[in-house]
């Protein structure tokens, strides 16, 4: 609680609940007003997104080149991390997304101000996971919001002297219980599609239409279009920047949204690890439009296929799973059940429900915690899952490349 | 492809079980190791074999039930594998068999990725190129040199260059 002293104080740094002219008090401290769309305890020389960015609009931002060479630990592991970035993030935001650029070694610290006020815990891989890998975005969940103000950001990779070049990518206005959102169909040269099959393709949207609505979303526009690269047909997750900046050739009649959802369509999508073929892939979690490596999802076309036939209710049951990644949810627990969402109406399955103690909690041992929901960490697209919380919802509402309606 | 339809029928007869495994090959985000596999069915080799073959099934169940049956070295999946590798109805298909066929039977692997550098898929050609280069003969040496001499695609081009280092 701030002390009576606070009341109409006029000094940066002290509790408050007004300040004196020229100053704002945000989050209970009075700062110099940067204008007024901006958090009251911004300090000079933060990036003012307010400035950099358009009101009720997505904007992406660079924050330039970052050198990282203060040496730093990461879950126990050597790294190097840049200098601290301030941000100033304006009081009309509704979300941020911190993408760290193009190199999966490239990670994210950051201190938020303001209602969180607190530093990312990188002290275990579990703990580091749980807030920002590989990308950042508030809000998290109904309670985990952002906060206007001032925000403090570091990034780390394991090259030292390695050059970043983050982006930040910012919502303004306001987040509205009924949203759209418009999304690109690309379909990349080899992928095996046939006009029938594009034509099979859209009867099973319901399901992601259905998903999409429990959150308050409906995909007003579809835009599509190829790339006429069949190199690309076939590609590894690690080389999805390729994709991201191939030319896209338009469809005249249905061109292409400026700043959509790509949903790319690939013969295959292969793991670079262990994992084989994919079905699907949002490009980061969460995305970014426009970002390199970072716009969208990917779809292994041949993996959807039974019997010569696109089957498209698993295609866009995929596709709903991997978009609401790119939208900024986690998996509501992971495949060990030690990891889990930050979202409070979501279901858990914990380890203690791995009856047959294989590592894995598998549908049927968390049947009524989560396996029925759209971000179980596995589902069975013969059988969607399709449930979305109001927690998840919000995180939903407040993505990107959500607007209201 | 008649002997083809004679092997998936043998084979569906043959292998029970076979279903307990698809929701486990169809998950979501990474398919399942081979011990996993194994908790389910100790000697899935069959039953993986019969869902590789079964074009009724999606094609994620087949891929990894093909990349399965070469890391358990499946010699009696030989010939199903190489049947798909040459028939195959998924491109995707036919470059796991080919991958899958290298690790149980060098030669079968590689008269079938000869038999693969006149594929359509460009993918597919790839795939045989990159074989070849990994397990030299003279034949397959000879094999390259005609399909080099008129390909024009430059996924090929850049499979030839790289198992040419």
């Amino acid at each position: 609680m701030p002390s009576p002293d606070a009341f109409n104080c006029g000094t940066n740094g002290q509790f408050c609940i007004s300040c004196q002219a020229g100053m704002t008090c945000n989050a209970g401290i009075c700062g110099a007003s940067q204008n007024m769309m901006s958090g009251g305890n911004c300090q000079s020389g933060d990036l003012k997104l307010a400035e950099m960015t358009t009101a009720n609009a997505t904007s992406v931002v660079s924050m330039g080149q970052l050198q990282a060479s203060a040496s730093v630990q990461f879950a126990g592991q050597a790294a190097f991390e840049t200098p601290t970035v301030g941000v100033c993030v304006p009081n009309d935001a509704v979300s941020l997304v911190v993408s760290p650029g193009v190199g999966m070694n490239s990670v994210v610290s950051w201190h938020l101000a303001g209602a969180l006020g607190q530093k990312v815990d990188r002290s275990t891989a579990t703990s580091w996971l749980t807030w920002s890998s590989p990308g950042v975005m508030v809000p998290k969940s109904p309670t985990l919001t952002v906060s206007p103000g001032h925000h403090e950001l570091r990034f780390a990779t394991t090259a030292q002297n390695g050059v970043i070049n983050p982006s930040l990518g910012v919502r303004r206005g306001t987040r509205a219980t009924m949203s759209k959102i418009t999304i690109n169909v690309v379909f990349v040269a080899g992928s095996g599609l046939s006009q029938n099959d594009v034509t099979t393709l859209f009867e099973g949207s319901a399901v992601f239409d259905q998903v999409l609505s429990q959150a308050g979303i409906e995909v007003t526009q579809v835009g599509a279009g190829s790339i006429n690269d069949g190199s690309l047909t076939v590609i590894n997750d690690s080389e999805l920047t390729r994709l991201s900046q191939a030319t896209i050739e338009s469809l005249a009649d249905a061109p292409m949204v400026d700043g959509a959802v790509n949903l790319y369509f690939l013969q295959e999508v292969r793991s670079a690890d262990a994992a084989g073929t994919l079905l699907g892939q949002a490009m980061s979690v969460p995305g970014m439009p426009k970002a390199p490596a970072r716009e969208g999802v990917v779809l292994s076309v041949d993996a959807h296929r039974a019997g010569g036939v696109i089957q498209s209710t698993a295609v866009w049951t995929t596709l709903a799973h991997e978009l609401a990644h790119w939208l900024g949810l986690r998996h509501t627990s992971e495949r060990t059940g030690t990891i889990h969402d930050l979202i409070d109406d979501t279901p858990q399955c914990l380890a203690s429900r791995d009856t047959n103690r294989d590592g894995l909690i598998a549908e049927n041992e968390c049947l009524g915690f989560g396996s029925d929901n759209l971000m179980f960490w596995t589902y069975d697209f013969s059988n969607p899952h399709t449930q979305v919380t109001a927690g998840q919802a919000f995180v939903l509402s407040s993505a990107l490349t959500v607007e209201p309606k | 492809m008649n002997s083809l339809v004679l092997l998936v029928s043998v084979v569906l007869t043959q292998a029970g079980g076979a279903d307990e495994l698809g929701p486990l090959l169809r998950r979501a985000h990474q398919g399942p190791t081979l011990a996993e596999v194994q908790r389910v069915i100790p000697q899935p080799a069959s039953q993986l074999e019969a869902i590789a073959l079964d074009t009724k099934r999606f094609g994620i169940e087949r891929m990894r039930a093909v990349d399965l049956l070469g890391e358990i070295k499946a010699a009696s999946a030989v010939p199903a594998l190489d049947s798909l590798a040459r028939t195959g109805d998924l491109a995707s298909l036919k470059r796991h068999s080919l991958e899958a066929l290298a690790r149980i039977d060098v030669a079968r692997a590689h008269a079938a990725a000869v038999a693969m550098l006149s594929a359509t898929d460009v993918h597919v050609r790839a795939a045989a190129v990159t074989l070849l280069g990994a397990h030299p003969s003279a034949a397959g040496q000879r094999a390259m040199e005609r399909l080099m001499a008129t390909e024009a695609d430059p996924v090929v081009k850049k499979a030839a260059n790289r198992s040419q280092r």
